[in-house]
């Protein structure tokens, strides 16, 4: 179609004329390379470059200076039965069967809640529920370390006062996960509830007033109306979780303040996710084919997601 | 039968009254929590030594020179000073490399020669799903065999073509509308300078808000720069205070919420002053994109 469009005005002019603006479409030509190429140059180096790679060393032996040498599928072999490989996924499942519905729980009712405040105050509630999402994850995972302290941490006060004594939750193997749950739902349920409630205001509203004359309470208009109206963009809210949640790693790194080269995750390795291994695996044991494994994996497992997600947004009609 | 009625929408008016009281009492206990931390850490800077970490806390700041004495012995730190300026200038360059690379490239897929090429945009999105932790190793070691270890480029320039970005800015410039472009065209304004002078100033709003999501992306990045930054004066702000949290650090805790909030007031300065704009081009971004 818009080849059609292109081509008409330039097929339908005289020789003459297309003669006389050669020069002036060269040029035109050039700048739009110059133009184009900056962005194309870099991202080809440092983003398709770096997966290319990622794949071809996942079928070498690298240890990140020397010539890798092709060895086939044995990294496979080795790291799938690894011990890390299957400690870093177990964590990952746990993680995200908790923070996926937890966090758009959460969201969701903040999302409720705050569409129910008009004016100066919406505004207000959702900027500062989102606030959370800029603070960076240094901090975020400084101050949340302090909150989870044993006895003088927050947490530690708070529930210990109703006789929930711990050693401090980043000390306690089976509390390590639903503390990561914690912080990340803090940091991301306004981000996510933004989303939500930018689906909320697309909702007709003679479609929730029909309901409410029909004499719907709150909790039906939110069950039959609301929530189905909402699907697209729940689906969306989900599917981008799930994928953030694959790459997890710079809260738990810092939660349990692993280091780049030695061993990570914390007590009973309980907050070790996949990112946090391959880089240990390449930095610290200098192996970078295993470690590429984990990248592919991850890979894999990103673009089926994001496949799965445009598939689904053609057919919820949300056209980009 | 008035009376009946007057009591019925007297208790319906009750029971409106007890739920909006309700939605602001829980609203409200939400948004304390969301600020809570950065509240606390102020609180911790304006304690004297040893208050903060008490067994009773100290819910208000209590003394302003502690708060001063703390500030100051993070300010009068070296170390923390270059990093935290390192941060000023790794974000800064990043931020606008990454606007200007991602504008120019998305004014010519929604309007240049490269307006039919779909499958090339398609590949350019292919980074909206790959973070750079996935890529990290073979990114690192292509920097480092660059010689770009320790050097601003090897921090700034991978993380500047950003899919995202591109995304965004192409968005908003096809909603440029295509006479003005032909009109410049015609009134023998180039290529570049059509691009230069007419698409961008009208894209603002949307440079803007990729912009400052950039930026605070870009001040509170900590992994790249670690893997890259290995000598202590070319940290970022990230690093340098994550090295106060660490258990070899000789200074006091109040000294460590002091970094701490130093190092967070760029990201709350802009987040206070353009707050509506950023959660509105969320909301619209997120949706889309």
């Amino acid at each position: 179609l818009v080849n059609g469009r292109d081509r008409s005005p330039g097929g339908a002019t005289a020789p003459a004329r297309r003669f006389g603006t050669r020069t002036r479409r060269s040029a035109g030509r050039t700048q739009s390379t110059l133009m184009l190429s900056p962005f194309i140059i870099v991202y080809s180096v440092f983003v398709i470059g770096p997966i290319i790679l990622s794949i071809a060393l996942s079928f070498a032996r690298w240890d990140g200076t020397s010539n890798p040498s092709f060895v086939g599928l044995d990294n496979y072999r080795e790291m799938l039965a690894s011990r890390g490989f299957v400690r870093s996924f177990g964590n990952l499942l746990s993680y995200v069967a908790l923070t996926v519905p937890v966090g758009i729980a959460v969201a969701l009712g903040l999302a409720l809640l705050v569409n129910r405040f008009l004016g100066r105050a919406a505004n207000f509630f959702r900027s500062v529920l989102f606030f959370p999402f800029i603070v960076p994850f240094f901090l975020t995972a400084a101050v949340w370390r302090w909150m989870f302290t044993a006895r003088f941490g927050l947490v530690d006060r708070l529930l210990g006062s109703v006789g929930f004594d711990t050693e401090g939750w980043l000390r306690t193997p089976w509390l390590m996960i639903p503390a990561l749950v914690i912080v990340d739902t803090w940091h991301s349920a306004g981000f996510n509830m933004v989303l939500i409630l930018a689906g909320l205001k697309s909702i007709p509203a003679d479609l929730i007033e029909s309901a409410r004359v029909d004499g719907a309470r709150t909790i039906d208009e939110i069950r039959y109306v609301i929530l189905p109206a909402l699907f697209p963009v729940l689906f969306i809210v989900v599917v981008n979780g799930l994928i953030s949640a694959l790459q997890v790693f710079e809260l738990p790194w810092l939660l349990t303040q692993s280091s780049v080269t030695g061993t990570s995750g914390g007590p009973g390795q309980r907050l070790l996710f996949p990112v946090m291994e391959m880089t240990s695996r390449g930095l610290g044991a200098l192996d970078f084919g295993e470690a590429s494994v984990i990248a592919v994996v991850l890979l894999a497992l990103t673009g089926v997601l994001t496949t799965a997600m445009f598939v689904a947004r053609r057919r919820f009609g949300i056209t980009t | 039968m008035t009376r009946s009625r007057r009591r019925a929408s007297r208790r319906l008016l009750q029971t409106n009254r007890a739920a909006a009281a309700a939605r602001w009492l829980v609203m409200g206990i939400a948004a304390a929590m969301a600020v809570f931390p950065v509240v606390w850490i102020i609180n911790a800077v304006f304690q004297p030594a040893g208050a903060a970490v008490a067994l009773r806390p100290k819910w208000i700041p209590t003394s302003w020179d502690a708060g001063v004495s703390n500030i100051s012995a993070v300010l009068d730190d070296p170390g923390f000073v270059r990093a935290f300026a390192n941060s000023m200038i790794y974000a800064t360059i990043q931020t606008f490399g990454t606007l200007l690379l991602a504008s120019m490239a998305g004014y010519e897929f929604a309007h240049g020669r490269s307006r039919d090429r779909q499958a090339l945009f398609a590949v350019c999105l292919i980074g909206l799903m790959v973070p750079v932790a996935v890529t990290l190793l073979p990114t690192q070691r292509l920097v480092s065999n660059l010689g770009w270890l320790n050097s601003i480029q090897g921090i700034v320039v991978p993380l500047i073509a950003s899919s995202f970005a591109l995304f965004v800015l192409t968005e908003n410039m096809r909603a440029v509308p295509r006479e003005l472009i032909d009109a410049a065209h015609v009134d023998g304004a180039g290529h570049f300078r059509t691009y230069w002078r007419i698409a961008l100033p009208l894209t603002r709003n949307g440079l803007l808000a990729v912009g400052i999501l950039i930026f605070v992306a870009a001040w509170g990045n900590y992994i790249w720069p670690l893997v890259v930054a290995t000598r202590p004066d070319r940290y970022p702000v990230s690093v340098a205070v994550a090295r106060y949290y660490s258990a070899q650090s000789h200074t006091t805790i109040n000294e460590v919420m002091a970094a701490s909030l130093v190092s967070v007031v760029p990201v709350v300065i802009v987040y206070i002053a353009l707050q509506r704009h950023i959660v509105d081009s969320v909301a619209r971004v997120g949706i889309k994109g």
